[in-house]
């Protein structure tokens, strides 16, 4: 393969705008202006290289297409990148669908990687899964790892029971589904007891009047005993799909076409919201008032086909932005009219600090993403500038939508001019397979945003990011109180002396049947000074880390 | 995928001296060593092949013709790679002639130490065709992924694609891709239709097609009760959300003009229709047709698949012993179609099944295991559709054949007799013949259904339905070919029956106790559709309610045809009637096996004492499965009877050198 590198202007301005008007509410209290870095004689180069077989992972997707094909089969698969045995470096879990066996890749901290699903216990074998997520369920420090599944499958519930074993615990959870996709999950505590509430999507789920959604799960475990309890319908969700699926085809369709649930403070007041990201036009946005749902109607809900779904301080302005994944127009050699008409693609929506939305992808550059699927926003060069990567592609060979069978992946660079350039097929990242779920993170632990594909009906990939600048990083993982030992909830700000301020969530992040691990990243370009860290914790008190060095990987705790 | 390939091949000096050739005696004998390979640690290279091959399929569509083929096939060229390096044995292609198709061998030198090269051979043959045939499979991806895999752990280039094995770098590499090359090329000349995706070159339905929704009653545009229809779901959405669109047409109407393994064609009568010749071996005649002498038996079997789909509900307190101390051992069956009743139990269910008293391996009776009637037929018809892991039944049966050689009692002589074959030379003459056997099977089973193109019964139930009861003329609804009325069981919807509607729309229709349909089951893992009174012209057979049936025609049942050939070949190679042991068991967990609905309610084990009984078993899953009546079973069962035999005798011929 030809080696694909990407050479940035010599001159690099960062270009940081406050935005003080706009409700960014911490970042307005900081006397902000324009930095301008001077060139330092360096060249910027941001390369990935396919590093699965060089690392040990081997694993191709499949599902049976010829017996039994569905949409919920060709969509689904999943990987979840965490440290599950706390041995310092990020290990995953992938989807190998209904042909093969899941593994388990724990990294061995050389920068190679060995399938241990074995002897941990969770090798899951034919089964159409999706979306697995690794997550502290029951509070004692030990990751668990829920496991979920399309077309009546069996979900698994596994239980973390140290030294890297896990044990099946799915029945005695209390997690009972008549839908019959759960597709993406993700966590956090909603009811302020500490605990980790799942959220569960479960696309092309029908229901009558009255029927739960199946979508929250209160948590009421213990240590060494996992319990979830369906409170879709207290909290007000039973009629959130009802009535909005009738189609000319299907009049009395009441479906569920929700794909991935993300939990995240998109109003700053200090409390989880909830956004549901779903197929069909019917992506929806719930603020949580004391504890209950309370969904927003609004006109800027624009995306068509939501489909993933990545959130992030994507303009460094103190408050979460989101970006939904869609299907963009493409050309269409068929004689009828083209199916595809009218696809505006992906949405960007920026926050202007009250959890109001409003589309910029257009002016941004990122709508055009194909066929998009999992998406996540990192800093892939480390110059302090989210950018954004996602996978995508649809169709078999003489189906309907078989113009994007291969679509490549997009690697969208933030130019820090509001705009973005797709560099995915310069910088060796531009993947033609079927991809579906992704990670992120620095998986060598040599401070770049490395990236895992789950590709459905195709095999798994590990780009390494070969990034050769001396920009400047630095990594935080938080240690919470129990139950939540990660610390889901708490927000984190990262400083420079030149006032360039970043923001993260804590969150059990779902890009679209997959996990980013949590291990905030932050790059700072060519400063190289040091940065004060405020994080503001789940239970709402702050901490700040003053003169903090960069190039390190801090580990903070909630004493 | 486990890591299950040992790939330790252990050489050992085995046999030390070769004697050069010498006539003259006064000369000194030249002694000189030669190390030979011994055979591996674990599966052979062809059972590692074989896992990969079935594994394709799995991840193909379900093509019961085709796959039986490409296991044919493959099996083929695996056999024909290892007698490349033998004396005795007939090679099916290699150096032979096949229906006018020349696959020419020159010769070559064969290594002294013939295993390693042997293995190679087979390696790239599988590996070729296996790459061919598969190359526009929905798996595809996978399936080549898979077999990538495997020649990376057995050490071979999967990049070396030379066919000249006089003169390549590696001549055992290159004689595997020239035999791939052979049957590549003798597969486009076999009558399959390979070339244009298996299709059908003249054949057309007579019937318009069937709509089948949740709300759809009955068969209004059908027009001949005797022959196939197609299966159209109108504006529906499965259970998964999916919109299905799909008619698929008939699959393999030809196949009965594919070139067979064993088949003679003194068997073979050939038929004529819309100017094509339908070719059909063991043509076991006419099966029976709604207005002909027979049609009292017509309207019997589709009348019994009805009743039986009411067996289909745990609840309804019917119990069965389903251990060979109850079931199998079945030494006859009738010939007649009028006799059929003597068999199949029309409202009990079942056949005329003896048990044994004892288990003949261990001296012991068997073990009695009741449970309910319901779970055991759901099961059953789960179990035997298309394998547990959809492998089709010809693909079936190798996992099954594959258990068998496993078994830690499996002494692996041939017919049961001589020495105990090393695994590759077992593995490779059990393939071929099972390969053969299959192959046969669909030939005989396609061509008869081809050329007899008979109805399904989700046609013939619903169209009877709508013509009204055929018992008592006195009666409403009298009708000479509709559903013969059987009390309990097939009944009129009279007045006060709460099926009559708000209207009394539905007075005088024809009602089941039967399955009640997919429309009671919103949730496969939660939900049971249960046996209940509906009424015939919603009748559903037990299945997914996106795929209702087999696309193609019922008579013959390619079950019982293939897995009566398959049972006899079993037999007939392990030289024993009776699984290792005395049986052979498949564990279903409760609720955790049935995937068109929630079940089974209990444990249980499918337990088999002999290839034949569960040979027997997986005919009777397709009555309970709602896609043959008995017309379609004993007429297979009775061809399969001849195939394994037939396919035994010829590889035992060939091995001998004929």
């Amino acid at each position: 393969m030809m080696k694909n590198q990407l050479l940035f202007s010599p001159i690099i301005i960062f270009t940081i705008l406050a935005l003080s008007g706009c409700g960014g509410s911490d970042s307005s209290s900081t006397n902000n202006k324009p930095v301008v870095e001077e060139d330092k004689q360096q060249t910027v180069v941001l390369s990935f290289s396919d590093a699965t077989s060089t690392t040990g992972i081997s694993l191709f997707h499949a599902n049976r297409f010829g017996s039994n094909p569905t949409m919920p089969s060709m969509f689904a698969a999943g990987v979840a990148t965490e440290d599950y045995d706390n041995d310092g470096d990020l290990d995953f879990y992938l989807i190998a669908g209904e042909s093969g066996t899941n593994k388990l890749y724990q990294n061995q901290g050389n920068g190679s990687f060995i399938d241990v699903a074995e002897t941990a216990g969770v090798a899951i074998e034919g089964v159409k899964g999706s979306g697995p997520v690794f997550a502290d369920f029951d509070g004692d420090g030990l990751l668990d790892l829920f496991i979920g599944s399309v077309d009546y499958d069996p979900i698994f519930v596994f239980q973390n029971i140290g030294n890297g074993q896990f044990k099946d615990v799915t029945t005695e959870t209390g997690l009972i589904l008549t839908a019959p996709n759960s597709v993406s999950v993700t966590a956090g505590d909603i009811d302020f007891d500490g605990d980790l509430d799942l959220f569960m999507s479960h696309w092309g789920h029908d229901i009558d009047d009255g029927d739960s959604l199946e979508l929250i799960w209160r948590n009421d475990s213990n240590v060494g005993d996992i319990k979830f309890v369906d409170i879709s319908n207290s909290m007000g969700l039973n009629d959130a799909y009802f009535n909005q699926f009738d189609t000319e085809s299907n009049p009395d369709g009441e479906e569920d076409s929700s794909f991935v649930p993300s939990l995240s403070d998109i109003d700053n007041d200090g409390d989880f919201d909830l956004l549901l990201v779903s197929d069909y036009g019917l992506t929806k946005l719930f603020r949580n008032d004391n504890g209950t749902f309370n969904q927003i109607i609004s006109d800027a809900l624009i995306d068509q086909f939501g489909m993933g779904s990545a959130i992030a301080d994507i303009d460094n302005d103190g408050d979460m932005d989101w970006y939904v994944t869609s299907i963009a127009e493409r050309e269409y050699d068929g004689e009828d009219k083209n199916p595809t008409a009218g696809y505006r693609g992906n949405t960007l929506y920026l926050n202007d600090g009250t959890g109001n939305f409003a589309n910029a992808s257009a002016s941004r550059k990122v709508a055009d993403g194909g066929w998009g699927w999992g998406a996540c926003i990192a800093d892939f060069n480390n110059d302090g500038l989210p950018d954004i990567y996602h996978v995508n592609g649809w169709g078999q060979n003489g189906q309907l939508f078989s113009m994007f069978q291969k679509d490549e992946s997009r690697l969208f660079i933030n130019n820090g001019d509001n705009t973005f350039s797709d560099i995915a097929a310069v910088s060796g990242v531009n993947d033609t397979n079927q991809g579906r779920g992704l990670s992120c993170n620095d998986m060598d632990n040599d401070g770049d945003i490395d990236i895992v594909i789950s590709n459905n009906q195709g095999p798994a990939k590990y780009y390494k990011n070969e990034l050769t600048t001396g920009h400047s990083y630095l990594k935080i993982r938080l240690k919470g109180k129990n139950p939540n030992t990660a610390a889901i909830g708490a927000r984190v700000q990262v400083t420079t002396t030149d006032n360039l301020v970043q923001t993260k969530e804590v969150r059990l992040d779902n890009n679209f049947v997959s996990q980013n691990a949590n291990e905030l990243h932050f790059g700072f370009g060519q400063y190289n000074g040091q940065v004060i860290i405020d994080v503001t914790w789940p239970d709402g008190s702050i901490t700040q880390q003053k003169g903090v060095n960069l190039g390190q990987t801090l580990v903070i705790t909630n004493q | 995928m486990k890591n299950k390939y040992s790939l330790k091949l252990i050489t050992t000096l085995i046999l030390a001296y070769v004697i050069t050739a010498c006539t003259n005696s006064d000369d000194p004998k030249v002694i000189q060593e030669v190390e030979l390979t011994a055979e591996r640690d674990g599966h052979s290279v062809a059972r590692l092949w074989n896992e990969v091959v079935l594994d394709a399929i799995r991840n193909d569509y379900a093509r019961p013709t085709v796959h039986a083929r490409n296991l044919f096939h493959i099996s083929s060229a695996m056999y024909d790679s290892w007698t490349a390096y033998r004396k005795t044995e007939t090679p099916l292609l290699f150096g032979q002639s096949l229906n006018g198709y020349n696959c020419n061998k020159t010769d070559f030198d064969v290594p002294v130490d013939t295993l390693p090269a042997q293995e190679k051979t087979i390696s790239y043959a599988t590996f070729s065709l296996l790459k061919h045939r598969f190359a526009t499979s929905p798996g595809a991806g996978f399936t080549l992924h898979q077999a990538e895999e495997l020649m990376v752990e057995l050490g071979f280039d999967s990049t070396f694609t030379s066919i000249d094995y006089q003169n390549a770098t590696d001549p055992a590499a290159a004689l595997g891709n020239y035999i791939a090359n052979c049957y590549i090329e003798f597969g486009l000349t076999d009558g399959s239709n390979e070339q244009n995706d298996y299709a059908n070159t003249v054949y057309k339905p007579v019937n318009a097609d069937i709509k089948l929704n949740y709300e759809l009653a009955g068969n209004p545009d059908i027009t001949d009760l005797n022959r196939w229809q197609r299966i159209a779901l109108e504006n529906f959405i499965d259970q998964s959300g999916n919109l299905v669109t799909d008619i698929p047409d008939f699959l393999g109407a030809e196949w009965g003009q594919v070139v067979p393994f064993s088949l003679s064609e003194n068997d073979k009568q050939v038929f004529q229709r819309d100017g094509f010749d339908y070719q059909v071996f063991h043509d076991p005649g006419s099966p029976p047709l709604i207005d002909n002498e027979l049609s009292d038996e017509y309207k019997w079997g589709f009348a019994l698949v009805a009743i039986w789909s009411g067996h289909l509900d745990q609840n309804d307190d019917v119990m069965w012993d389903i251990s060979p101390r109850s079931l199998g051992n079945i030494n006859s069956f009738p010939e007649n179609f009028e006799d059929f009743d003597q068999f199949y139990s029309l409202v009990d269910g079942g056949d005329a099944s003896q048990g044994y008293s004892i288990n003949p391996a261990t001296g012991k009776e068997y073990e009695e295991q009741l449970v309910p009637r319901g779970d055991y037929a759901r099961v059953l018809a789960e179990f035997w559709a298309d394998g547990p892991k959809s492998e089709t039944p010809p693909g079936h049966w190798f996992v099954i054949l594959n258990s068998v050689s496993d078994h830690p009692l499996m002494e692996k002589r041939w017919a049961g007799e001589g020495d105990i074959l090393g695994n590759l030379e077992w593995d490779i003459k059990t393939y071929f013949a099972m390969g053969g056997t299959m192959h046969d099977a669909a030939v005989t089973a396609w061509g008869v259904k081809g050329w007899y193109d008979y109805i399904r019964p989700v046609s013939a139930i619903r169209a009877m339905a709508d013509l009204g009861q055929s018992t008592d003329p006195l009666l409403p609804s009298y009708h000479k070919n509709g559903l013969p009325l059987v009390p309990n069981h097939i009944e009129l919807v009279n007045a006060g029956d709460p099926l009559a509607g708000d209207n009394n729309e539905h007075l005088g229709k024809i009602k089941l106790y039967a399955w009640r349909g997919p429309a009671y089951i919103d949730s496969p893992a939660t939900d049971q559709a249960g046996a209940q009174w509906i009424l015939a012209e919603h009748w559903w057979s037990y299945q997914r309610p996106s795929f209702v049936t087999p696309p193609f025609a019922g008579y013959v049942s390619g079950h019982s045809t293939f897995s009566r050939a398959a049972a006899e070949l079993m037999t007939l190679v392990t030289g024993s009637e009776y699984f290792p042991g005395g049986m052979s068991e498949f564990t279903i967990k409760a609720n955790d096996f049935l995937v068109f609905e929630q079940g089974p309610s209990v444990d249980m084990t499918l337990q088999w004492a002999t290839y034949q009984d569960a040979s027997d078993q997986c005919s009777l899953s397709r009555i309970w499965g709602g896609i043959h009546p008995p017309a379609d079973d004993l007429p297979g069962r009775r061809m399969g009877m001849k195939i394994g035999p037939e396919a035994f005798n010829k590889v035992q011929s060939m091995f001998n050198g004929n």
